[in-house]
Order: structure tokens, then sequence, then C-alpha cells
């Protein structure tokens, strides 16, 4: 018996298939535990873009809790689920692809945690670009992950959907890298005039 | 209203959603997305106006607004393409039913976070704590929102449908 098989004999897979709730219930936090890591890490990563100004970085950092908490719901629910199929999963690409993008995901908000713990006062006006970076590289990372995700449930439409997704990927770091040098090169522009006017 | 749910049904989006076998899980990945921003927004909005977050100051937490309102287009776009797709369905669905009703109570609380508590938050000053009308808004926000994401995923699995 391989392990995978074994996964789907514990009694936490067995309850989730003959019970009722088991199913809905842990569907349905994985929605929410969903809503509450992406939802808060991604205005976290268009913070560090640029967006939300008038918001001192410092006063958000205090938010990655409760994405963390997403987190954990998802990882109870999630596993729970997995329990389920385990063994159909192991081919499955869609799961494959989503659960890789959640572990990276994961760490790269751990990263940015602690590159905002670090920030300094001239973060105020202009976040160092490996941080932008990190910031745009989660974003399509956990946009990557819920569309893989999604796709579990509809096997063979998973490549057609990563070639839209990592197309339009490189496109907005493309265009991410281009805006930003635009804005950063005004940005020292004024600097600059302010200095050689006092 | 079966009038109205079989004009639907003879609609070009409603083959639009059903001909293409790609149209509805990009719908399902939207809607996910919007959800994300819509809750996302809310719950920085909400946790602050609870009093916990307090360095977010006051006046700065309405940025999130528009992330909100954002979201809450996304889904709704895609929400209706979803229904024009199958009325009957949703229509007599009651996990459906319960959430739309939800979104409308989210939807009076929004207006009353904007016309009632937005002056309270900023008379309180950046790092000011809120009344309890303040909190109760914002914990009913949380509420319902959450109650929203539950109901529209329990929809394959409660009542008909």
């Amino acid at each position: 018996m391989s392990f995978f098989e074994w996964v789907q004999q514990t009694t936490l897979a067995e309850w989730m298939r003959f019970s009722i709730n088991g199913y809905p219930t842990m569907i349905t936090l994985h929605a929410i535990g969903l809503a509450v890591m992406v939802g808060i890490s991604v205005l976290l990563c268009l913070r560090m873009l640029g967006v939300f100004k008038r918001l001192p970085i410092d006063s958000l950092r205090g938010f990655f809790r409760y994405a963390w908490i997403g987190l954990v719901v998802n990882t109870i629910s999630g596993v729970a689920l997995w329990t389920m199929q385990a063994v159909d999963y192991v081919h499955s690409w869609p799961f494959m692809i989503k659960i890789t993008g959640v572990f990276v995901g994961a760490g790269l908000v751990a990263v940015l945690q602690r590159q905002m713990a670090n920030a300094d006062a001239g973060w105020r006006h202009s976040v160092p670009l490996r941080v932008k970076l990190i910031a745009v590289v989660t974003i399509i990372v956990w946009t990557i992950s819920m569309v893989a995700g999604r796709l579990i449930a509809y096997p063979g439409m998973i490549f057609e959907f990563l070639a839209v997704v990592g197309a339009v990927s490189v496109l907005a770091l493309v265009g991410f890298l281009v805006v930003n040098r635009r804005l950063e090169g005004n940005r020292r522009l004024t600097e600059l005039a302010s200095r050689t006017e006092s | 209203m079966n009038v109205v749910w079989n004009w639907m049904e003879s609609t070009w989006l409603n083959s639009f959603v059903l001909d293409h076998s790609w149209v509805w899980p990009t719908l399902e990945i939207l809607h996910f997305s919007g959800m994300c921003l819509l809750f996302g927004s809310i719950l920085i909005m909400d946790l602050r106006l609870l009093g916990f977050q307090r360095l977010v100051t006051s006046d700065a937490v309405h940025q999130f607004v528009p992330v909100a309102i954002l979201g809450f287009a996304i889904n709704l776009a895609t929400g209706l393409l979803f229904f024009f797709g199958n009325p009957f369905r949703y229509a007599i669905n009651i996990s459906f039913q319960i959430k739309i009703v939800l979104v409308l109570l989210a939807g009076i609380n929004a207006l009353i976070y904007n016309y009632k508590i937005e002056p309270i938050m900023n008379a309180a000053g950046p790092h000011g704590d809120y009344p309890h009308l303040a909190k109760a808004v914002g914990f009913a926000s949380i509420v319902l929102w959450t109650g929203v994401i539950a109901f529209g995923r329990l929809i394959p699995y409660l009542g008909t449908g």
C-alpha cells in the first residue's frame, strides 16, 4: 500500500467521504481562508507597489497575522479535502501546480513580511525595487495557484489557461518594470529640483 | 418571475456561457479573484473599525473602499453571467437566495458605513478608538460577507439545484 493509498483510508478520509457535512464544510472553509490569505496579502503587495500611499507601511505590518490565519484555515481544510483523493491528485497537473504555487506563495509572503519589518524611513518615498518585484511575483503566483486550484475540477484545460495566465503575467511584469522606471526617474528629478532650489 | 428566467435562457448570453467549455471555469476564477479583493479590503477596514491595528489612520483606511467596489463589480458581472447561464437552477436554490439576501444586507451596512460611520471615524482622530455603533457595523460587515462566501460556496450542496 502506498502512502497516498494509506492517506485515503485514514479516519479523516473516511469521515470526509461518508458524512453529509464533511465535504461542504471543508470546501466552504477553503473559500473563506482563500479570501483572507490571498485578499490581505495581495493588498499588502499593492501597497508595496505604491497603491494606498497615504497608509504608512509600518501601520500595515500587523495585518500579516490575519493572512496567516487564513493559511492555517486552508491548510486544515485543504488536508481534509486532499485525503479524499490523495491517489488521484498525485497524477493531477492542476493539483500539483496549485499546491506548488501555494508553498511558493506562502514563502514569498513570509519574505515580504520580513522585508517590511526591516523597512526604513526611505520606504516612505520609494520601496526598493527588489521588494516591489517580490510583490509582483507574489500576485502572479497566487493567481496561478487560484487558476490551477479551480481547474482541478476541470481536467484537461490547465495548459491552455496557464498559457494565458503566463502571457498576461509576462506583460504585467514588463509593464511594471517600464512604469516603475518612469516613476522613479520622475521622482529623482523632482527631488533633485527641490534640492537645487533650496 | 418565470417569464424573466425564460427570457434569460433565450438570450445570447445564455448560449455564450453554456456553449464554450472555457467560459464557466473562467467566470469561476474571476469570481474568486473578485472575492479576494472585496473580502481582503473589507477585512482590513472592518478590523480597524473594531479597534484592531490602530496604527492605521482613520482617514487613510478609506483608501480600500475603491478596491472593495472593484471586487464587488467583478463579482456582480460574473455572478450575473452565471445566473444567465442557469437561471432556474439559481432562482429556486435556497443557498443562493440566502446569499443574495446577505449581499443586500451587507450593501445596506456599507451605506451606513459610508454616511454614518465615516464622519464618526474622522472625528475620532487618526489613531482613535470608535464608539459601539461603529464597531457593530464593522462586525456586521465581517459576518455578512463571510456568510455571502459560505452560502455562495454551498449552492451545489444545499437544497435544490
